[in-house]
């Protein structure tokens, strides 16, 4: 496809631990396994999963934070991994917003200060008024008052700083953003509007997202298309409506039966059955066969044993399962 | 108590009464005056600290102008005066005289001048070598830079301090500037240790790993990003480690390895006035206490910073 | 009616001292608890939930803030007059508190089972019971929050438990010796969403069983729909409305929890609204009417000089506002 703005293709991150197994051989953290995944120019893709899932991971991986074990990242079709060093022209296309806005930001700097270092480095203006400029712009483009400039991170409020870090990572004019769980640290009024302002500057700019997130109901309302990810790999990936109608992997029902919601129309989209049990297991020791079986409701003989392969059961919904065989 | 409760919110609500909101205007200088002005708040709600730093500007002041307001200037030198020979305190010498008729009260404020002078000039050769050698090591930790820089820190570390220090001075010949050169090296591992611990925490800090991301050159993200925040715990050790100096250069000139007479210095002053304990107390006594003062101010202001650049903004309690 | 109300808090007002000032951070808050019933304290971050349980249990440094006016009863007694060991037996015997962290809520040298019998050992019933008999009450409790297999637990040190385990076993703890009233601290916030889920039906089972009353503090309106009979929503200081869960949701009154109700994301998609204007007023400076005026998109000049009291507008469904 011609509009595929960047391609994860088979990506395998594994981090070494202090152990050794019984034969001796030394252990991995399986942060992310096996994942392939190909986003569009101009998609909100959402990314879902517990602690442990390898959420975070993938968006370290393709913000060339770690070099993969494994696997490739393609962005517009050059690799991004060739040589140690990843070049600056790919650095400014590629972002990333965290998910705590206290530690994303140096405390001894003002907000001017914070929001210059991406221009001084890219070069994106001539000279210091046209920077101070620059600034303005950028904050009035996410409705901060001019006059922050001269504060720090420290003087402003939880979702405020994170307004700046948006700001802060749009001001290199890059292609693709991440958004690492850029609201879960704040209230939902607060998410609301930083939500709404992301998916406006989206539009405008014509940007990219990777969204990850842990919660569910606020992936409906921005992402285009979602994956679930448990235990490093993806259990299942479908544009974001069929995905809340139509979920098929026990897992995805697990979650969606899981969510606190506030209104009884909503309850009513839950599927019933699944009641959630147990925890996720530890990546170091992942359970044989489809990691899920400990929890699954439906496990059978087969899933003990056998990895389940992604299934296409059309052009977009791929589901990881034995029950969809 | 619960009187004392009663009061309290007495107080607080009268001072609400008369509160009139007035909040500065946001630019940068009126940032950096409100800035300034909570630091002090900082500072200033420990009593001690204030004591410290009075102390210390006393110190330093009277250091700066020894020659005008001591009463004898001359007796900072190489001067005798035989007829006033082991005077106790009096009108005329207000703390005594010692063995060759000098005023004590005049030496121990010219020894001041080299007892900061000394501590400054340590300080400033050992902290940047320090800072920098502990910046580069934790900035760059896992790899043999790191190996390299922290085991040879480890060596000094492991050699007791003042044993170095007594080794070099006493092969190079004795006087100030090799008192200080000994006392640099056994200094400087210290900050290297202590930036180093701050920089590994800072390195794995989003702002750091953010500003890598971005493309930010290394030079910029030790500088920038890395030094401000290991500023704080390096202010404080220094504002505690003037006075470690000066007692180890008094240490230094107890035993002869230090500043040579006739220029004065505490430590050689205790030990000279040590022979003629305890009739001639003050000899001993006074440059003791002015040791014990000067160390104790430095500690409280240390302390006092050490509060003004802890993070929080001031508010509980 | 009245009388059944196992804690009262009347008119609470709690100062932080601060540099140069007071932080107003309580302003008249209003909320009672009967007996068995389970109560839901709804805001955002800043907004005093916390603050509130706090001063119920008097555990904030003394030197760090004043109460200029309010009273606390519980089972009648008001507890800001209480002196040390009147509050101690309250800790001890009466209420029992759940952390939203639970990796900071266990000490991390003693056996699961070590801290868990010193509960025994302080409370009225374990007092004077053998060694035997205490341990019987742990083993029951880690079994009544559905951890399999307890002996096995019972030796664990608390960095060897998963995070939903060990807010299980401050639920257990906290459920274990006979108690009147538990106040939950957002137990699930730091959880999955699957584990959440799990924790907060093993809490509500637990609590109904015994005929606890519960306080529930969360910021999330699902989390309080799901698990509570009747909620206080607070906004800086205040409470903005009080009523049964299912009329709060049915019948969204004050412009804050209309806010509030908008701004969460919903299953069933549609966009996001767009959240509520501006923040959280700056305590030491607060507005002098309604603190919610700044921020509010039916504010008239009557909110920003007179603060609105908490009325009743019928079947017990309260509500602080001039313009309903």
């Amino acid at each position: 496809m011609s509009d595929t703005i960047m391609q994860i293709q088979n990506l395998k991150q594994y981090f070494p631990v202090n152990k050794k197994d019984k034969d001796g051989k030394s252990l991995f953290v399986k942060a992310v396994d096996d994942v392939s995944l190909d986003i569009r120019q101009g998609e909100v893709i959402g990314l879902v999963g517990e602690s442990g899932s390898g959420k975070s991971t993938i968006a370290y991986s393709v913000v060339g934070m770690y070099r993969p074990t494994d696997g490739k990242v393609l962005f517009e079709g050059k690799d991004l991994n060739v040589s140690k060093n990843r070049a600056l022209e790919m650095k400014k296309n590629i972002q990333i917003v965290f998910q705590d806005p206290g530690s994303s930001m140096n405390p001894h700097q003002t907000i001017k200060e914070i929001l210059e270092l991406p221009l001084k480095i890219h070069k994106m203006c001539a000279d210091k008024a046209e920077r101070e400029t620059k600034i303005r712009e950028l904050l009035e483009m996410v409705e901060l008052p001019v006059s922050y400039m001269y504060k720090t991170p420290g003087a402003i409020g939880g979702g405020e700083r994170q307004m700046v870090a948006i700001a802060r990572a749009l001001a290199c004019e890059p292609k693709f953003l991440i958004l690492d769980e850029p609201t879960s640290a704040l209230d939902v009024s607060i998410q609301a509007k930083i939500i709404n302002m992301l998916l406006k500057i989206q539009k405008e700019k014509k940007l990219t997202y990777l969204f990850i997130t842990h919660d569910l109901s606020l992936m409906r309302n921005i992402a285009t298309r979602v994956a679930i990810l448990y235990l490093g790999k993806i259990a299942e990936i479908a544009p974001a409506e069929e995905f809340f109608y139509k979920p098929e992997h026990p897992y995805t029902q697990m979650l969606i039966s899981s969510i606190p919601v506030v209104s009884e129309e909503e309850e009513a989209l839950k599927p019933q059955k699944v009641e959630s049990t147990g925890e996720i297991p530890s990546p170091v020791n992942i359970p044989s066969g489809c990691s899920f079986h400990l929890r699954c409701p439906y496990v059978m003989d087969i899933c003990r044993t056998e990895d389940p392969v992604i299934q296409m059961s059309d052009d977009s919904h791929g589901v990881r399962c034995h029950l969809c065989e | 108590m619960a009187v004392n409760r009663e009061k309290e919110i007495q107080k607080a609500l009268a001072f609400e009464a008369k509160r009139v909101e007035k909040r500065p205007i946001l630019n940068a200088k009126n940032n950096r005056l409100e800035n300034l002005k909570k630091a002090w708040y900082k500072f200033s709600r420990n009593k001690l600290s204030v004591v410290g730093l009075i102390t210390v500007v006393i110190v330093i002041l009277a250091a700066i102008l020894a020659p005008y307001i001591t009463p004898y200037p001359k007796h900072a030198g190489a001067f005798t005066d035989f007829a006033n020979v082991c005077k106790a305190p009096g009108k005329e010498y207000l703390l005594g005289t010692d063995n060759m008729g000098r005023d004590i009260l005049t030496r121990i404020i010219y020894s001041f001048r080299g007892a900061l002078y000394m501590s400054i000039l340590v300080l400033a050769i050992a902290v940047p070598i320090g800072t920098i050698l502990g910046m580069l090591a934790g900035y760059m930790k896992g790899t043999i830079v790191d190996t390299i820089i922290m085991r040879i820190t480890d060596i000094f570390l492991s050699v007791p301090a003042m044993l170095l220090a007594l080794a070099v001075a006493s092969v190079l010949e004795p006087n100030l500037t090799n008192s200080m050169i000994a006392v640099t090296v056994m200094w400087w591992p210290w900050y290297c240790r202590l930036v180093y611990g701050s920089a590994t925490s800072c390195r794995q800090e989003n702002f750091v790993i953010g500003a890598d991301l971005m493309g930010a050159g290394k030079m910029h993200i030790i500088f920038k990003e890395i030094l401000p925040n290991c500023m704080s715990s390096i202010f404080t050790k220094m504002a505690l480690d003037v006075g470690w100096v000066i007692l180890i250069g008094a240490t230094l000139s107890f035993v002869g390895l230090g500043e040579q007479p006739p220029t004065p210095s505490l430590g050689q002053m205790v030990s000279d006035g040590s022979r003629y304990m305890p009739d001639a107390w003050w000899m001993t006594v006074f440059p003791s206490l002015a040791i014990v003062i000067i160390i104790l101010g430095f500690n409280f202001m240390g302390d006092g910073i050490g509060d003004m650049l802890s993070k929080g903004d001031g508010k509980n309690g | 009616m009245a009388d059944d109300k196992i804690l009262e808090i009347k008119d609470l007002k709690l100062w932080y001292k601060v540099y140069k000032g007071y932080s107003k951070v309580l302003d008249g808050v209003n909320i009672g608890v009967h007996k068995g019933e389970k109560v839901g304290i709804v805001g955002e971050a800043g907004c005093g939930k916390t603050t509130t349980v706090k001063s119920i249990l008097n555990v904030i440094p003394e030197y760090q803030y004043i109460i200029p006016d309010g009273e606390i009863f519980y089972k009648g007694k008001d507890i800001l007059k209480m002196n040390m060991k009147e509050i101690n037996q309250v800790r001890s015997g009466e209420i029992s508190m759940i952390y939203q962290e639970p990796a900071n809520a266990l000490n991390p040298v003693f056996t699961i089972g070590q801290q868990m019998m010193d509960v025994v050992n302080y409370s009225k019933q374990g007092k004077g019971k053998n060694k035997a008999e205490q341990k019987e009450m742990v083993l029951q409790a880690i079994r009544d929050v559905f951890i399999p297999d307890p002996e096995r637990i019972f030796d664990y040190y608390p960095n060897q438990l998963s995070g939903g385990m060990k807010q299980r076993i401050c639920i257990a703890m906290a459920i274990m010796t006979q108690r009147d009233m538990m106040i939950a601290d957002e137990p699930g916030t730091a959880l999955d969403v699957t584990i959440q889920d799990q924790v907060h039906k093993t809490l509500n089972r637990l609590v109904e069983e015994r005929n606890m009353s519960l306080i529930m503090i969360t910021h999330s309106l699902g989390v309080a729909r799901e698990l509570t009979d009747s909620i206080h929503v607070m906004y800086a200081g205040t409470v903005v409305e009080s009523a049964k869960t299912e009329d709060v949701f049915k019948d969204t009154l004050h412009p804050y929890t209309v806010g509030l109700m908008e701004a969460v994301p919903r299953l069933g998609g549609g966009g996001i609204q767009s959240g509520i204007y501006g923040a959280i007023p700056d305590y030491q400076y607060p507005p002098n009417g309604c603190r919610f005026a700044p921020r509010c998109s039916r504010v008239t000049e009557q909110c920003q000089n007179c603060k609105p009291e908490l009325k009743d507008v019928g079947g017990g469904h309260k509500v602080a506002c001039f313009n309903l």
